[in-house]
């Protein structure tokens, strides 16, 4: 509990530059949400397990881009991460083998290339980010204790 | 204007939009007739022939149920209104039942004017004989008369 609570407390400011680029990562988060928004109401919500995975997504990337407007980066960030990467493991996995719950599908159209680029671009921006705020999030080990420095005393 | 408003702005956009799309508000959908029509109801003929079929009928339609047929097609019988896959009341309405049999487990073999290739499951032929007997024979008698 105290985890979650550090997250949402954590350090909220970080450095233009990575935070440009959790920025980006923040769109690419967007675009694959709105694409699986928009594919759950084409005809996916009658898809067991599928569809409202879709719709689990949609709303947890909304979420996550509110938390990286309130200043939440480190929250943002593992978010991102929690949404994109198994997406990107459930579009690869429906395409082979047995599929998903089930269900599969063949070649990637504009749509699933659309969710796909985006998820991919949402992951390496957002551990780009990371790595460049690492200071500043925390995500560096604490600096070593200052060496015992002992003190002379001259009687 | 402040920062925090920005936020509030940036916030308030994400909302309408994402939340938007979300909740089903302008999804997006292509507006061809084909997505927006309505489900067709079963035609008398169609009645006549799941009676005749009786619990072959009756275990077709179960597989198709069980199996997400309906997510991605629209069929009046089975009350489904997917618009992913062609609508199987207009498009299967003439076929025999090998076609309809090698339009499940081989769906790239022909495909249908208006959809991409490749789009429907291919998992299928992994339906035991009689799974795909029933649901094959159960798709014609639902479709007929169309």
């Amino acid at each position: 509990m105290s985890g979650i609570f550090d997250l949402l407390t954590g350090p909220r400011d970080v450095r233009p530059v990575p935070l440009a680029v959790l920025a980006a990562a923040a769109v690419a988060v967007g675009i694959g949400a709105w694409e699986h928004a928009h594919l759950y109401h084409d005809g996916y919500s009658s898809i067991r397990w599928i569809g409202p995975l879709f719709l689990v997504n949609a709303i947890a990337s909304l979420v996550v881009l509110l938390l990286l407007i309130a200043r939440r980066p480190l929250a943002f960030a593992i978010g991102s991460l929690a949404i994109s990467g198994p997406s990107i493991v459930a579009l690869v996995l429906t395409r082979n083998g047995d599929g998903l719950f089930g269900f599969r599908e063949s070649g990637y159209d504009a749509a699933a290339g659309l969710t796909l680029g985006a998820e991919i671009a949402a992951v390496l921006l957002t551990v780009l980010g990371v790595v460049l705020a690492r200071d500043q999030l925390g995500v560096d080990p604490p600096p070593p204790p200052p060496e015992d420095v002992r003190t002379e005393v001259l009687v | 204007m402040s920062e925090a408003w920005v936020r509030w702005v940036l916030a308030a956009i994400v909302v309408v939009v994402l939340g938007g799309t979300i909740v089903g508000i302008d999804p997006g959908g292509d507006g061809s007739p084909e997505a927006t029509a309505p489900a067709k109801t079963t035609s008398a003929s169609s009645r006549t022939a799941l009676a005749t079929l009786g619990v072959v009928a009756d275990r077709g339609r179960k597989t198709f149920a069980d199996n997400g047929c309906g997510g991605c097609h629209r069929l009046a019988d089975a009350r489904s209104e997917g618009t992913i896959g062609p609508d199987l009341d207009a498009s299967i309405s003439a076929d025999t039942l090998a076609t309809i049999r090698r339009d499940i487990v081989d769906p790239s073999a022909e495909g249908t004017p208006g959809y991409p290739d490749g789009r429907m499951p291919d998992g299928y032929a992994r339906l035991s004989k009689p799974e795909l007997d029933d649901l094959v024979r159960y798709l014609q008698a639902a479709t007929s008369g169309r």
